[in-house]
């Protein structure tokens, strides 16, 4: 009967917790909004020209101007933006697909980068989270110099040179039909989309790795002064007991860096996916920008900046559900 | 080890320094000047290889015949000219700000810039300059009498990426000295705000945001030349590291592996020349620091 009330609390506290945390990403969220739709007003030629493209017709403008209704004041055509997006309508596409609807090309892209970010992630974190552990257990022996400089040349090599180099190896020297497709879409060819994933994912991943690495070692780095794992390793226990205790009350600052990590991976899929042609969200906003396509750049903005809230957002409820103490 | 890096780092940040500086005196040729191949032969013109008119270029021609070595002297320039100027212009930014909302720490004017802050980091590194130089579009905007230059918009894009992250840091070391007792005493003596402000607070409060902008300076590179990779680089014919980096795809049928590699090694030795000396600067200046997720 206690244990089931002490249940009980805990399950309430974490859900305030969440409830609490949901509440505040909002003004966040709220601020992107004014970002995207602000994003309009910042152009060169104002909203209409931006919205009508390079090869807007005069009616298609006219069309334009009635439906943002440019007399009204601001904040009123701010809110009819807000609820039309609210309302799923994004906008139509106007040079690349002429009168297609946003939303409806969105879906495919937000699922191909989001298979690239997930496989990139996990590279990055396999690497990253075992070097680091590694050089934070012996700081400054070869181990650690070596993860020093491994980390400094992947901090310092592009992601997308790695990519392009990647593609020159497998594509165009061994000839690897799979390693120039780019096709990642799950929906139709699952072993073709899942090797187009190799390439494009272990540019990311390696290309971060160092970075991951250097973070873990300096959270890690704390764990490792503490005297039980002190203790621990003047009873010459071996070392993968001590790794993984330390690993055990490290498990925090690794959820910090696995939330960094995504975030990281999300950022760099971008230049990866122009390099081989991923058709995910990235390749789509390079050729927003190129084209000037400015009502589907907004919905890239709200959706890029929702999506780094979401990764916020799961990281500190992870925090929480992980640790009773973050959540006071 | 630490510190042969650092110097190694300082020497070649030198070294291309150099390069950006007296560029034009030992670029062999004209950026823009293009070349025909030698007969029989198709562009791009390969390494150390000769044009129809008998010249020999030393790291061959792009696929329009245009000299690479000169290519990618002028494009340095390009790439270094951006990157400095918009780290010095965001550090010079976050420093006013930083320093302003440090010291009317919970006014509205703080708030409001504090929560503007907030939204731009959501979009981290090169992402926000995608976007901005996607808004303003790469043919230059005319503000009044001035038009600006497309390199002027990327530097833009730039200190809108850059400031955000700074300007918190100067804001973190303002607030404590905010309160120590000289300003106190300046405020007693009636000394207007602003004279408080730019000539007791802010030079006490430079040394973490000099810091941070010195390891910036990597971040710039790796930006701009992300910037020109995407296309969204000054127009052409100007080089610029990453655009150049960019072509390079177009080398993948003739297999001219140096003309795949040197682009990109090029970013890579600067990115790390910089970050690897941004490193030693702050170790002399803070003996204390501990690489942070706010450093990427």
């Amino acid at each position: 009967m206690v244990d089931r009330t002490s249940a009980l609390n805990k399950i309430m506290s974490l859900l305030k917790y969440i409830g609490r945390r949901i509440v505040s990403a909002i003004p966040t969220l709220i601020l992107i909004t004014f970002l995207s739709f602000g994003l309009l007003y910042i152009t060169p030629g104002g909203p209409v020209e931006a919205l009508a493209g390079i090869f807007g017709t005069q009616e298609q403008k006219e069309r334009i101007r009635q439906e943002l209704g440019l007399n009204d004041p601001l904040h009123v055509q701010y809110l009819r933006w807000v609820g039309g997006v609210l309302s799923g309508d994004f906008g139509e596409m106007i040079v690349m697909a002429p009168g297609t609807p946003i939303a409806e090309m969105l879906r495919k892209p937000l699922l191909a980068t989001f298979w690239l970010t997930i496989a990139g992630a996990l590279i990055a974190l396999t690497l990253g989270l075992a070097i680091g552990a590694l050089s934070a257990i012996k700081p400054n022996s070869w181990l650690d110099s070596l993860s020093r400089v491994i980390s400094i040349a992947t901090y310092s090599v592009p992601d997308f040179w790695l990519a392009i180099i990647l593609l020159f190896v497998f594509g165009v020297i061994f000839r690897y039909r799979w390693a120039i497709s780019g096709q990642i879409d799950f929906s139709r060819n699952i072993v073709f989309s899942l090797q187009s994933l190799i390439l494009p994912a272990i540019a990311l991943g390696l290309a971060k790795a160092g970075i991951v690495a250097r973070i873990t070692r300096g959270e890690l780095f704390d764990v490792q002064n503490k005297s039980f794992i002190q203790f621990e390793r003047i009873m010459g226990l071996p070392r993968w007991v001590v790794i993984k205790d330390m690993l055990h009350n490290g498990i925090l600052p690794i959820v910090t860096v696995l939330g960094y990590t995504i975030g990281l991976i999300f950022r760099g899929t971008f230049l990866v996916e122009v390099v081989f042609g991923v058709p995910g969200i990235g390749l789509f906003l390079v050729r927003a920008a190129k084209t000037q396509e400015y009502a589907l750049l907004q919905t890239l903005v709200l959706c890029i900046g929702s999506v780094f809230i979401l990764i916020n957002l799961l990281t500190d409820i992870l925090y929480g559900v992980l640790d009773p103490r973050v959540r006071s | 080890m630490g510190d042969k890096l650092v110097v190694l780092g300082a020497v070649i940040v030198l070294v291309f320094l150099g390069i950006a500086i007296f560029g034009p005196q030992f670029a062999p040729y004209d950026f823009a000047q293009q070349f025909r191949a030698s007969p029989g032969e198709l562009l791009p013109i390969s390494v150390m290889s000769t044009t129809a008119t008998g010249e020999r270029l030393l790291l061959g021609s792009d696929a329009l015949g245009r000299d690479m070595l000169s290519r990618l002297i002028y494009g340095t320039r390009t790439t270094l000219v951006i990157s400095i100027s918009s780290v010095l212009l965001a550090t010079i930014l976050a420093i006013v700000l930083g320093s302003l909302t440090g010291y009317l720490e919970g006014s509205l004017f703080d708030e409001i810039v504090m929560r503007l802050i907030d939204a731009l980091l959501t979009f981290p590194g090169i992402l926000l300059a995608v976007i901005l130089v996607a808004a303003w579009g790469t043919q230059g905007i005319e503000i009044g009498p001035v038009t600006t230059t497309p390199e002027m918009t990327i530097v833009f894009a730039l200190v809108f990426t850059f400031t955000p992250r700074l300007t918190r840091t100067m804001r973190g070391s303002t607030i404590p000295q905010a309160h120590r007792a000289y300003i106190k005493a300046a405020q007693l003596m009636g000394m207007p705000a602003w004279r408080i402000v730019a000539f007791e607070l802010a030079p006490n409060c430079l040394t973490a945001v000099i810091i941070q902008s010195t390891t910036y300076l990597g971040l710039a590179v790796f930006s701009t030349a992300g910037l020109g990779f995407l296309g969204l680089g000054p127009a052409e014919p100007q080089p610029e590291l990453g655009k150049i980096l960019a072509r390079t795809q177009e080398y993948f049928l003739n297999r001219q592996f140096w003309h795949i590699f040197i682009p990109g090694f090029t970013i890579s030795l600067l990115v790390f020349a910089f970050s690897v000396l941004g490193d030693g600067i702050r170790n002399v200046l803070d003996p204390e620091y501990r690489f942070e997720k706010a450093d990427v």
